[in-house]
């Protein structure tokens, strides 16, 4: 029997109150949360327990940094000093587990709460999901104009390319991603901010269905595209396609290991967070720019 | 619309500034304000690391000690004057009760 797993988790970076029943549901199941990461929750095999999670945020924390700052350390021994162990953290996040059936809440006034937590998704959550907003409404709105201008629903020019196809669906799938997450946080926030003047803390959303609506689509759009190269004149471009798809997971993986490294190290955060992105970037516009290379000369070759 | 900060204080607020009456460290408080208040109010750690913060940016409190991670800290002149205020608003709602329930006897 393995003693970790690793899942994929579609709960939002400030749904806190998902993710504390989440890893509640977990404990109570025999897993405690290890490792939080883009690529995956890491999660260890332990004793079924009935633990009490919090999940908090730490704005001036950086996924980054090479050790815990002196204040951040502080903020650990003073939620320990009530009983709450660390179990693990990521970006501002702060992960923390109590024995205690009933402890005292490690955030006891909801203003200060909202506050917190939104300082925390300025510094990361809500800047990436901006730009990454931005870039997607263009090119789907680019590809959505080009479907207006012919009037067809289908038209022969986009089932003859699906490349063209499936990539303008994905971006407007994106966009309209990033715009739910958005909007959702955005209200959230708004009315938590009303209930604190009450003193009254307001759960976060939980966008899990539309999260799942939308992978389930991107998937069978990613299936639709290598099933296309099969049955297209150039079926020798599927190991290419899926040397793309590969590269670009491939340099998640590698910026992520790459910022571990570092951490461990002790390289200092502003160089590490330099060095991964752009070890990420050069990975992927390098790797894409070779296989795509590699795809014309075959082809010429033919 | 929201309260203008520190205007009027919280339970939580009050009673941490009236722990640092006297030079204390920030877990000390953790553990009297509930011994102050017979269980009545709880101060949560995460809660009070940022009120701490806070109230440090409004120079309501001030740094006494370091020793390590372990800070003391001291009421200021500003901080003791909000209490003042938070003690005057409590005593005339106080007041404001009791003329409201007298007037029936």
């Amino acid at each position: 029997m393995k003693d970790t797993k690793r899942r994929f988790e579609l709960l939002s970076f400030y749904n806190h109150t998902g993710i504390e029943r989440h890893f509640e549901k977990m404990a109570r199941e025999g897993w405690m949360i290890e490792r939080l990461s883009n690529l995956g929750w890491t999660y260890r095999r332990m004793e079924p327990a009935d633990l009490k999670f919090t999940v908090t945020y730490y704005p001036k924390a950086s996924e980054f940094d090479p050790n815990p700052s002196e204040g951040q350390m502080t903020f650990h021994e003073f939620c320990e000093h009530t009983g709450w162990q660390l179990a693990c953290t990521w970006f501002q996040m702060q992960v923390f587990y109590n024995e205690n059936p009933d402890p005292i809440p490690i955030e006891t006034e909801p203003a200060m709460e909202v506050d917190n937590i939104h300082k925390a998704c300025k510094a990361n959550y809500l800047r990436s999901y901006w730009i990454l907003l931005v870039i997607s409404a263009v090119m789907g709105g680019l590809f959505l104009v080009s479907l207006f201008k012919t009037r067809e629903v289908l038209p022969d020019s986009l089932l003859e390319d699906p490349n063209m196809m499936v990539t303008g669906i994905i971006w407007t799938i994106l966009a309209l991603y990033c715009g739910v997450e958005l909007f959702t946080y955005y209200r959230w926030h708004s009315r938590a901010e009303k209930a604190a003047e009450q003193d009254i803390f307001l759960e976060t959303p939980n966008t899990v269905g539309f999260q799942k609506s939308m992978m389930v689509l991107v998937t069978i759009l990613a299936v639709y595209w290598l099933a296309s190269f099969l049955f297209s004149e150039t079926p020798e471009m599927l190991p290419i396609g899926i040397a793309v798809l590969v590269s670009i997971f491939g340099a998640q993986l590698l910026g992520e290991r790459l910022k571990r490294w570092m951490r461990k190290k002790g390289v200092p955060t502003g160089l590490n967070r330099f060095i991964t992105l752009l070890t990420v970037f050069l990975t992927v516009f390098l790797a894409t720019g070779v296989i795509v290379a590699v795809g014309v000369i075959l082809e010429q070759l033919k | 619309m929201p309260r203008e900060k520190f205007r009027t204080l919280t339970e939580q607020m009050f009673y941490v500034l009236l722990c640092l009456k006297e030079e204390c460290c920030g877990m000390d408080i953790l553990d009297r304000v509930p011994e102050m208040t017979a269980g009545r109010v709880t101060v949560g750690s995460g809660t009070l690391y940022n009120l701490l913060e806070q109230f440090l940016e409004m120079d309501m409190i001030e740094e006494t000690k370091v020793e390590g991670r372990k800070r003391s800290y001291l009421l200021t002149q500003k901080g003791q004057e909000m209490l003042d205020r938070e003690y005057e608003r409590i005593l005339a709602q106080a007041e404001d009760y009791r003329r409201t329930f007298e007037r029936g006897m």
